[in-house]
């Protein structure tokens, strides 16, 4: 689907907090892993993932690369663009790609051009949508409904950064690294535990059920369906200050320090909740540093670590059937533990 | 909240066939204008209708009123996601030589009407292909080497059999819902004539008032409707309706309408009757706080709304009698389509399941050819064979059998745990609580395994199905929290519906097994009368049924004392037996494990 400039504005979505503050947070650093928005119909999910293309900066490619390779980092190249020095550098909107549940695997992983080889005998890799999603965002809507071949492959692709295509005597191999950013409601359908693992941040989305926001959320929506053009362009201040803003935290980043006691907190947390593995601990610590540098503070506060645990963690846990409570309720419980401990030592 | 849920479905409701059946026909006009005007999206019509002559002179109304303009594309119920969405046209291809996209029903619905009846029998692919059409109006393609994308924007008219599950992603979209159910074809006038005017002048230029949109927000509220679309779209029908009438500003008549068709129908709740969904909440009270919250703020909110011009109380006196009395049903029918219903299409068996990548081989009975794969597997060595072969020959791409290509199809080793449940008596709330222990391990335990589950309940004159066949371990939760005990034992007729829900799995292709926990003596008849020599007679013979459907059964003894009524019943399934009069959730769900185990062996 086309992102068109004429989406719905991202700052003109009414409530929804933790949402856009994700996809803040995940524009402002993409190695954070992407967002898993889980909730109701009908909240706006599909609607703030495709206001996020309004928000990226350009990104410095190399000119026509299919796969939109960076000319600043070798080790990520393709085989084209590593054999070769002088690039020819060019400005490309940071690719926010959708995938379709109806996709197929040759659309996706890319496959022999079928009328280039037909008519011209000539044998060709046609690339897929993981290769449009190289260094942007891959977007699915829906994502537990999606087919467990097509989880396999993206799993596979998300893990290593690179898409090796054998097949029909094709042997291709390109950089595709993305962030998964999906939305999905979880009563059609659970999501499998390799795949949630993938998506750095979790949101619950809920409906808001105050009559105000839900007065005002029609409200923008009937005038932006009304009259698009006008609806975008009185939102546009407001838009490019915030990716403005974004920027600036992007700069910012690299300079956010990390201080040991912040890491020993990390630590406590994860062990007080069990999480396996260690991209939990190491996606907090990315998701703090990034909330930090939003907030525009050169080291992160254990406030930053409190705001962002619930949502680096909550889709990490182990299912525990006897424990009604959601996850993220779980996540809050271990905090204020964890908390009480530290301030009674 | 149970019983008197029964009682309304029984007794049916005395609405005025022609109002009903007027507002059917106000759906067709304000459908055909939305299609005329500029809306994003236009509007969709959910239809609740068995197939029958009304619903075919309401077609044919349809029909008419789209004119010689637009058409209504019809999806036939086995489509394949390919025609839904297009892909590669490979006759065209191929004589052309060049990569030719052949266009799916979703984008030649574009610009008309497109009609989808059973909409239960979609895949979930299928569905969600035609629901981010809706959304977008346009049609994604990414198949077969094709990436292309279609605009498709429509009028989608659902018809779906009331005795059906509505998806429920489908449903909230669709913003128009009428219920030809009960309208009598005798009274009805003919449709031949009937056409719509005054389109032209619709443009949805109306500027609407603040109050306008609060009301209507309020409205949804205070019948219970979460989701934001409805009120969305009700706004939308007011506006048309009152330009479809003239220059004038929307009036109170606008949103009578709006409320008629896109709101009443979808309620969960009634604003006058707060006080009887008070026990509701208190049962939810331990379950969800967080829920319960939510709900008194927006029970405030609704308060303060009142004070509005357009007061709650003042629409709701002006509405026609009949229509409250529907809202019980409604109440019946929203709780049952809350379940999501994402269900296959039966398949023939020896092709069935998921489509994974193709390999080289034979086609044989059992294996299809992939037609494209082979022709991309031929494609790098054209060159070389046309210059082995004579001209007339080489007209065309040259396959060898070793080019060919066959689809494989995963086995789905999908299973549904069907739990019929004795919900009757004194003892019903320690067992049910069990027994939701046990679905709610089952599907926890099982997620590798891909297990659904189902739950009946036997309770009061008749069983029912009180959670339709489910992977979400959510969706159990909330839909078992609210399940209460009492009455007496149906058990027959738990059988015979365990039965029918047994074999609507097996066309789904899963394999069904069913879990009885009950104690054995049945005093309510297949009937629904009380008495317990007929009862006990009927679910002999209803467990004979069992027996010879060959389902993999357990029967689990409840009773406290070890009684031979279960026995009896265990049986005449021909089916395991376990006598539990302790059960709990962990011992259920392992003699589940084990059904599972000896049933796959079997």
């Amino acid at each position: 689907m086309t992102h068109r400039a004429g989406n719905y504005p991202f700052v003109a979505i009414v409530g929804q907090d933790a949402l856009k503050l994700a996809i803040i947070l995940c524009a402002t650093d993409q190695s954070l892993g992407g967002v898993l928005a889980l909730g109701d119909r009908g909240t706006g999910k599909t609607t703030a993932v495709r206001a996020l293309a309004a928000l990226l900066p350009e990104l410095d490619t190399v000119k026509s690369c299919p796969y939109h390779c960076d000319p600043a980092n070798k080790d990520a190249q393709c085989e084209v663009c590593a054999g070769s020095d002088a690039h020819e550098i060019t400005g490309l909107a940071a690719p926010v790609v959708d995938l379709p549940l109806g996709v197929t695997e040759d659309r996706l992983l890319g496959a022999l051009d079928l009328e280039r080889a037909l008519v011209d005998g000539v044998k060709e890799f046609e690339p897929g949508l993981l290769a449009k999603a190289n260094r942007g965002f891959l977007y699915i809507d829906e994502v537990n409904l999606l087919e467990d071949h097509l989880v396999d492959v993206l799993l596979d692709v998300a893990a290593s950064g690179w898409n090796v295509v054998e097949r029909e005597g094709l042997s291709v191999k390109h950089p595709a690294k993305f962030v998964l950013v999906g939305s999905g409601n979880p009563e059609e359908g659970e999501l499998r535990p390799q795949l949630l693992d993938r998506f750095g941040l979790s949101v619950d989305v809920e409906t808001p059920s105050n009559i105000k926001d839900r007065v005002e959320i029609i409200k923008r929506r009937d005038a932006y369906e009304r009259d698009p053009k006008a609806f975008v362009k009185k939102w546009k201040q407001a838009n490019t200050k915030l990716s403005n803003r974004i920027s600036k935290a992007r700069d910012l980043l690299h300079s956010v320090q990390v201080d040991d006691h912040i890491l020993q907190l990390i630590a406590e947390i994860c062990i007080a909740l069990g999480t396996d593995g260690l991209r939990g601990e190491l996606t907090l610590i990315k998701a703090a540093r990034a909330h930090a540098a939003w907030r525009g503070e050169v080291s992160v506060q254990v406030s930053d670590v409190k705001t962002m645990a619930p949502h680096a963690l909550s889709h990490r846990l182990r299912r525990n059937p006897l424990d009604d409570a959601r996850s993220s309720v779980r996540v809050d419980r271990v905090l204020d533990e964890v908390f009480a401990k530290r301030d009674a030592a | 909240m149970e019983p008197t849920n029964i009682e309304g479905r029984d007794s049916s409701p005395q609405i005025e066939t022609a109002n009903v059946w007027q507002d059917a026909l106000l759906a067709i006009r304000l459908m055909a204008a939305s299609l005329h005007s500029k809306i994003e999206p236009p509007l969709g019509v959910c239809v609740k209708s068995t197939a029958g002559p009304v619903l075919e002179r309401w077609l044919t109304c349809l029909e008419n009123a789209l004119g010689s303009e637009a058409d209504m594309i019809r999806v036939p119920s086995h489509v394949g996601i390919d025609r839904l969405i297009g892909g590669i046209d490979l006759s065209a291809t191929l004589a052309a030589g060049k990569r030719i996209a052949e266009s799916g029903l979703l984008s030649m619905a574009h610009g008309n009407a497109l009609l989808v009846t059973q909409p239960q029998t979609l895949e979930a692919d299928m569905l969600s292909s035609l629901i981010s059409a809706m959304d977008h109006q346009e049609v994604m393609v990414e198949r077969d080497g094709i990436s292309e994308q279609f605009p498709s924007r429509f009028c989608p008219v659902v018809v779906h059999d009331p005795d059906e599950e509505m998806p429920a992603a489908l449903s909230d979209r669709l913003a128009i819902h009428i219920d030809l159910t009960h309208v009598d074809i005798r009274q009805i006038e003919q449709s031949a004539d009937f056409t719509c005017n005054g389109l032209e002048q619709v443009r949805q230029t109306t500027p609407t008032k603040a109050e306008t949109i609060t009301s209507i927000v309020e409205l949804a509220a205070a019948f219970g409707i979460h989701s934001l679309r409805p009120p969305q779209q009700a706004l939308c029908v007011a506006r048309l309706n009152a330009e479809m009438h003239g220059p004038d500003d929307l009036v109170e008549e606008d949103i009578l309408v709006a409320l008629r068709l896109a709101l009443l129908p979808r309620a969960t709740q009634f604003p006058a009757d707060d006080e009887d969904a008070l026990p509701d909440e208190q049962e939810k009270q331990s379950q969800d706080a967080l829920d319960e919250e939510t709900d008194n703020q927006e029970a405030q909110e609704n308060d303060i709304g009142e004070l509005e011009d357009l007061s709650i109380e003042a629409i709701l006196a002006s509405l026609p009698e009949g229509l409250l009395d529907t809202l019980n049903q409604h109440k019946n029918a929203n709780a049952r389509s809350a379940a999501v219903g994402r269900t296959g299409k039966s398949k023939a068996n020896f092709k069935r399941g998921r489509p994974i990548s193709s390999v080289r081989g034979r086609p044989t009975a059992n294996k299809r050819l992939d037609i494209l794969a082979t022709l991309r597997a031929s494609a790098p060595w054209q060159k070389i064979r046309k210059t082995n072969v004579s001209r007339e020959q080489a007209d065309g791409p040259l396959i060898r059998s070793n080019d060919f290509h066959v689809r494989r199809f995963k086995k789905p080793a999908e299973s549904t745990t069907i739990f019929i449940v004795d919900a009757s008596g004194s003892t019903a709330i320690n067992r049910l609580g069990e027994a939701k222990g046990a679905v709610e391990l089952v599907l926890s335990e099982s997620y590798a395994r891909r297990d659904y589950v189902a739950m009946i309940a036997m309770k009061g004159r008749e069983a029912e199905i009180i959670l339709p066949s489910t992977r979400s371990l959510v969706l159990a939760k909330r839909t078992l929290t609210g399940l209460t005990g009492g009455g007496g034992t149906p058990l027959a007729d738990g059988l015979r519906k365990a039965l029918a829900l047994a074999h609507e799995e097996q066309r789904k292709g899963r394999t069904p097994s069913l879990v009885v926990l009950t104690d054995g003596s049945a005093n309510i008849d297949l009937d629904g009368n009380p008495g317990r020599e007929q009862a006990q007679i009927d679910a002999l013979k209803m467990a004979q049924h069992v027996a010879f459907s060959g389902l993999a059964v357990v029967i689990i003894d409840v009773s406290k004392l070890v009684g031979r009524q279960a026995k009896e019943i265990a049986a005449a399934c021909h089916s395991h037996y376990v006598a539990m009069p302790f059960a709990n959730a962990t011992s259920i769900s392992e003699a589940v494990n084990d059904l599972q185990v000896s049933g796959a062996g079997a």
